[in-house]
């Protein structure tokens, strides 16, 4: 039956038919999109539930090309199912939420196929089994999320376009200059079978570290984390927004889910030894993305500032090296998925009702006009924030719970002081950017705004719903990371 | 029959190829670079042919392929001709120095 | 008069090199004899391919000696010698000879006589057959000056065309001196061996070898670097490749210069190369690499830019020939195969947006995307082959390439590798951008059919290799493992 392919399957196949159908459905291909990505979600449902009865992952493997090794594979456990979940999650509604926002412009054949190449890519990346099959779907993520930047972007979008492309390729590349040392030393591909080779050629300490800094250097590229994250603010403020709900809310996220499977699993060690230095570039991290949002003007660019800051968040989960800060990260990208997912669509949803109007000086007073938005913006920016009931306090509590235990008794006091200062921070910009936009003096030219349509709304209440329910019933998310996290022997 | 000692030979083959390598890069005229390419192929032949001569075992292969050789060339050279024919139809001089016109 | 069973892929294609030009003496109308003279020449060209793949075809030959007896009793014409790699290569050859055809149906200025045209294409087609299939340097010499004459006549196909004329006047002079270098390397070779033919400089170079007969190798490896175009003999490929039409361009870097890669396969498995060989072959190979990709950023003209990144191209293919493991020699033939599928596909791509937008230069190309989805959908695939994104053929040729530098324990060849896929990236997408950006405003215009086809063809093989490469792959594999077989 193979759940796992056709749900990968399902969105490639789906590319070229989408295309084709343009000229009979229009913009209706958008449904087309919507109900493939609903297939693949219910597959990817189906081997959850399967694996929350029976407490084992889940795999499929097939020969690719064996005479060189390269196998490919689908392995579903407990880290990868929420991960994967949520990114389809986030891709289905925002198939929906594409087609507004499309309306007015060209190409929808290109762009939903473009779209479901974007979706497979990401899926795939999380539930790949060797690194080589891992490598290809990153680099599948690259070039579908490249043309939709530069089609259909705004402002330079040539040059933001090219220096993401860039970026995240150079940063590919020293990924698959890590991923080719380990090969070399241990003689496999396969996620499973490098510790045991690893442990098994005793190679220098030194060695590994480099071969660590290089797999490193591709994540934190794809993540953003400071000093490699100057593509971030120009690439996801000017991609269309339904991609820049993509962008922020999953893929730079697949970052973090690469240094949560490969970095205990492959240097367990090195994570512990290193894990102050990764902590402090974590809250640089953190600071320079909050302080750089509570500038901004243009809503887009404070939100993408802000995943910057959220990045630097699932950084310090992942660098404490414990449990709970390991699962706090994973967490989070549930939580940010729905949140800053919902805080650009609703950006998006204003710029389509008021004929692209971005910059926030200009905004004021529209919650009378836009009640749905502003309510959804709301959730948003408190789930970020961290207040409880939302998702975003389970995941921040975690992540800071994780850094209390991992560093000696003389630094906590520090964490707690990071803590706090994230966390107003975080809530500054959030409220100061929903005060700006939907308090306060509504102007005169936007006195005819109106609410966005349905197809709009209802994507943005989902994923506000998703939020709560997160943040209500952990459990949810919960069950797979602990057994992942028991798998791992945390 | 006396020959001369080998290293003549040799000698002689290397000096046709520098004196033809020269006249190549310095002479303008296009006639004179197939004639330089001539002499540059002509020195080559000159080291197989001596080669062949003083061969321990003696083997009539080598003179086979001298053979061979120069009716190739032969055939080259003919094209080469008919190339600078149409490189004077078209410029009406034999000046490769006119031949600038593709740079970098 | 035996028939020998291997010649005979070569007889369609030799028949039509010579009977063409003497159709131009028939009194038939010109549109006809174009017409004929391009089904003639595809037809040639699809034969031997599929002759090649009969039961009883040269494909499932692993190695095959054959001696040709002329009718004077016991005496040798000529040896041929066919094994794996020559039919890897012959694939190669006839493939892109029969897409160019096809393309010229209808790629053809006014100015070029057809039957002449199609008749270069068959000899030149022809003499790269023989090429693969020899036995003996001479008779190796003679094919290699075969396929020289027909590029020198096909590069000035167009009479009146000066540029091209230049071109090939140049090119035709660095040509003449290559092959000298070969007679001169052939000599010492001769003088020291005593054999021209491959078996017997086999047994004859087994042993350990006289510093002078490396030299003669080198000499070899620098004729067939020319062909290829590996710096620092890569000076003509840039002029050439600009200045003819794009069939002809297309047949260029896809077909003649593998036959330069041939030769160097074919040394590899004759002798063993000494490591200061192999070293320099590597250092070529970074020099090649990094000099075509800085030369193509910095150009303006869109066809020119292929012509370098071609000659970075190849300078990957070299560098598996440095690593001299199994996997490093299959990763350079298949690597070879894909260029010659990606880079014909960008040539003939281009050539359809010249029909279009009048010239290749980045002000004419802009926004020609619009214009021509199909053809620009195309050129993107061979672009993201080119710079090896994963599901593309080229991919999985750069990955072996580099995963066979790291087995060789050759890492700085590997890191260059990687470092120069990189950076060509940059200009990749470049012109990715030049041709999808910008609204050119014209209405939208489509090549005919016929123009179309073979670079479909081409596209579609680039995805399937891309995602089956296994049987290629093993072919390749099991190409160079009796290239190898007996040396360390």
């Amino acid at each position: 039956m193979m759940p796992l392919f056709q749900a990968i399957l399902a969105p490639i196949i789906g590319a070229p038919i989408v295309y084709l159908l343009e000229k009979r459905l229009r913009l209706k291909v958008g449904w087309i999109a919507f109900a493939i990505l609903l297939y693949s979600l219910s597959m990817l449902s189906m081997v959850a539930v399967r694996f929350l009865r029976e407490g084992a992952p889940i795999v499929e493997e097939f020969a690719w090309a064996p005479l060189v090794e390269l196998y490919f594979g689908f392995r579903a456990d407990g880290l990868s199912l929420p991960v994967v979940l949520i990114i389809a999650i986030l891709s289905t509604v925002t198939a929906i939420y594409s087609m507004p926002y499309m309306e007015h412009k060209t190409g929808w054949g290109v762009y939903f196929a473009l779209y479901l190449l974007y979706a497979a890519g990401m899926m795939g990346t999380v539930l790949a089994t060797n690194l080589i099959e891992f490598y290809l779907f990153w680099e599948l993520m690259l070039v579908p999320s490249y043309f939709l930047i530069a089609e259909w972007g705004y402002g330079a979008r040539e040059r933001v376009s090219f220096k993401y492309f860039i970026f995240t390729h150079v940063g590919a590349l020293s990924l698959l200059a890590g991923i080719l040392s380990l090969y070399v030393i241990t003689g496999t591909f396969q996620l499973y079978e490098i510790p045991i080779k690893l442990r098994a050629a005793n190679i220098s300490h030194y060695v590994l570290f480099w071969i660590m800094v290089a797999l490193l250097i591709g994540m934190f590229v794809k993540m953003a984390v400071w000093p490699l994250h100057t593509w971030l603010p120009d690439a996801h403020a000017e991609a269309p927004t339904p991609i820049s709900v993509l962008l922020s809310g999953v893929m730079i996220e697949c970052g973090v889910y690469a240094f949560a499977r490969f970095v205990p699993l492959f240097f367990p060690e090195l994570l512990l030894e290193n894990s102050h230095s990764l902590m402090i570039l974590a809250v640089i991290t953190m600071f320079y993305g909050g302080l750089m949002a509570l500038v901004q003007t243009d809503i887009k660019r404070l939100l993408a500032y802000s995943s910057i800051s959220q990045i630097g968040y699932m950084l310090f989960g992942l660098s404490s090296a414990t449990a709970l800060g390991l699962i706090g990260s994973i967490y989070h990208i549930v939580s940010h998925a729905c949140a800053k997912g919902l805080l650009f669509a609703c950006a998006g949803a204003i710029m389509h009702q008021t004929e692209g109007l971005r910059d926030m000086r200009r905004m004021g007073g529209l919650a009378k006009r836009m009640p749905c938005t502003a309510l959804a913006f709301l959730v948003g920016v408190f789930s970020l924030a961290g207040m409880p009931t939302l998702s975003g306090f389970i995941s921040e509590f975690m992540i800071f719970l994780g850094g209390f235990q991992g560093v000696g008794y003389t630094q906590r006091v520090a964490v707690v002081v990071i803590a706090m200062l994230g966390a107003a921070l975080t809530a500054a910009y959030g409220l100061w950017a929903l005060r700006r936009i939907f308090f306060g003096q509504l102007p005169d030219y936007l006195k005819e705004v109106k609410e966005a349509p349905v197809t709009m709304v209802a994507p943005i209440m989902a994923l506000a719903i998703l939020s709560f329910i997160f943040g209500l019933i952990p459990p949810l998310i919960l069950n797979f990371l602990s057994a992942w996290a028991e798998a791992l022997g945390l | 029959m006396m020959h001369a000692p080998f290293a003549t030979f040799a000698i002689t083959s290397s000096a046709l190829l520098i004196v033809g390598f020269w006249a190549l890069i310095v002479k303008r005229d296009a006639i004179r670079a197939i004639m330089a390419i001539e002499i540059m192929f002509h020195g080559a032949n000159l080291l197989l042919m001596s080669f062949t001569l003083y061969a321990v075992v003696p083997d009539v292969t080598g003179w086979s392929a001298i053979i061979v050789l120069i009716s190739v060339e032969a055939c080259v050279i003919a094209v080469m001709l008919a190339m600078v024919f149409n490189v004077f139809r078209r410029y009406r001089s034999l000046d490769t120095a006119l031949l600038r016109r593709l740079r970098w | 008069m035996v028939i020998y069973p291997e010649l005979v892929p070569l007889l369609p294609l030799l028949l039509s090199g010579i009977a063409l030009p003497l159709t131009a003496i028939l009194r038939i109308d010109e549109k006809l004899k174009r017409n004929i003279a391009c089904i003639v020449a595809c037809i040639a060209h699809a034969i031997a391919m599929i002759l090649l793949f009969l039961p009883t075809g040269l494909v499932w030959v692993t190695q095959k000696e054959v001696i040709v007896r002329s009718f004077i009793k016991g005496s040798i014409l000529s040896t041929l010698y066919v094994d794996s790699i020559s039919t890897f290569f012959m694939l190669i050859f006839f493939l892109v000879g029969l897409i160019v055809s096809i393309y010229s149906w209808r790629g053809l200025e006014p100015g070029i006589r057809a039957e002449l045209y199609y008749a270069l294409i068959c000899l030149l087609t022809t003499g790269m057959t023989v090429l693969c299939m020899v036995g003996d340097f001479i008779s190796f010499f003679a094919a290699w000056e075969l396929l020289s004459i027909s590029i020198y006549a096909l590069v000035c196909s167009k009479r009146d065309d000066v540029l091209a004329m230049e071109a090939a006047f140049k090119y035709m002079m660095l040509s003449c001196i290559a092959a000298i270098l070969m007679i001169y390397g052939l000599s010492i070779l001769y003088g020291y061996t005593g054999h021209f033919d491959f078996i017997g400089l086999q047994r004859a170079l087994s042993a350990s070898i006289p510093y002078t007969v490396h030299l003669a190798l080198a000499l070899l490896i620098i004729t067939f670097c020319f062909k290829a175009a590996i710096v620092p003999f890569h000076t003509w490929a840039p002029d050439v490749y600009q200045a003819s039409i794009d069939p002809i361009t297309a047949l260029l870097s896809g077909a003649t210069t593998k036959a330069g890669v041939y030769g160097i396969m074919r040394l590899l498995s004759i002798s063993r190369l000494s490591p200061e060989l192999i070293l320099s072959l590597g250092v070529l190979s970074v020099a090649t690499m990094t000099i075509g990709n800085l030369s193509a950023i910095l150009q303006r003209d869109i066809k020119r830019l292929l012509a370098y990144s071609s000659i970075s191209h190849m300078g990957f293919v070299i560098m598996g020939f440095a690593t001299l493991n199994p996997l490093g020699l299959a990763a350079a033939l298949f690597h070879s195969l894909n260029h010659a599928i990606m880079k014909p596909l960008a040539f003939l791509s281009l050539g359809n947006m010249r029909l279009i937008a009048g010239d290749t230069t980045e002000e004419k190309l802009r926004g020609i995307g619009r214009r021509m989805p199909v053809t620009t959908m195309c050129l993107m695939v061979s672009l993201l082959s080119l710079m090896g994104i994963p599901g593309l053929n080229g991919f999985v040729s750069k990955f072996m390439l580099i995963l066979a530098a790291f087995h060789a324990g050759l890492v700085w060849l590997a890191i260059a590798g990687i470092v120069n896929s990189a950076i060509a990236v940059a200009y990749y997408i470049r012109v990715m951008q030049i041709v999808l950006r910008g609204t050119s405003g014209a209405a939208k215009a489509e090549v005919p059919m016929s123009l179309l086809l073979p670079v479909i063809a081409l596209a579609v093989m680039c995805l399937v290799l891309g995602i089956i490469p296994a049987p290629v792959i093993s072919w390749a594999l099991s190409a160079s493992e009796l290239a190898l077989m007996g040396k360390p």
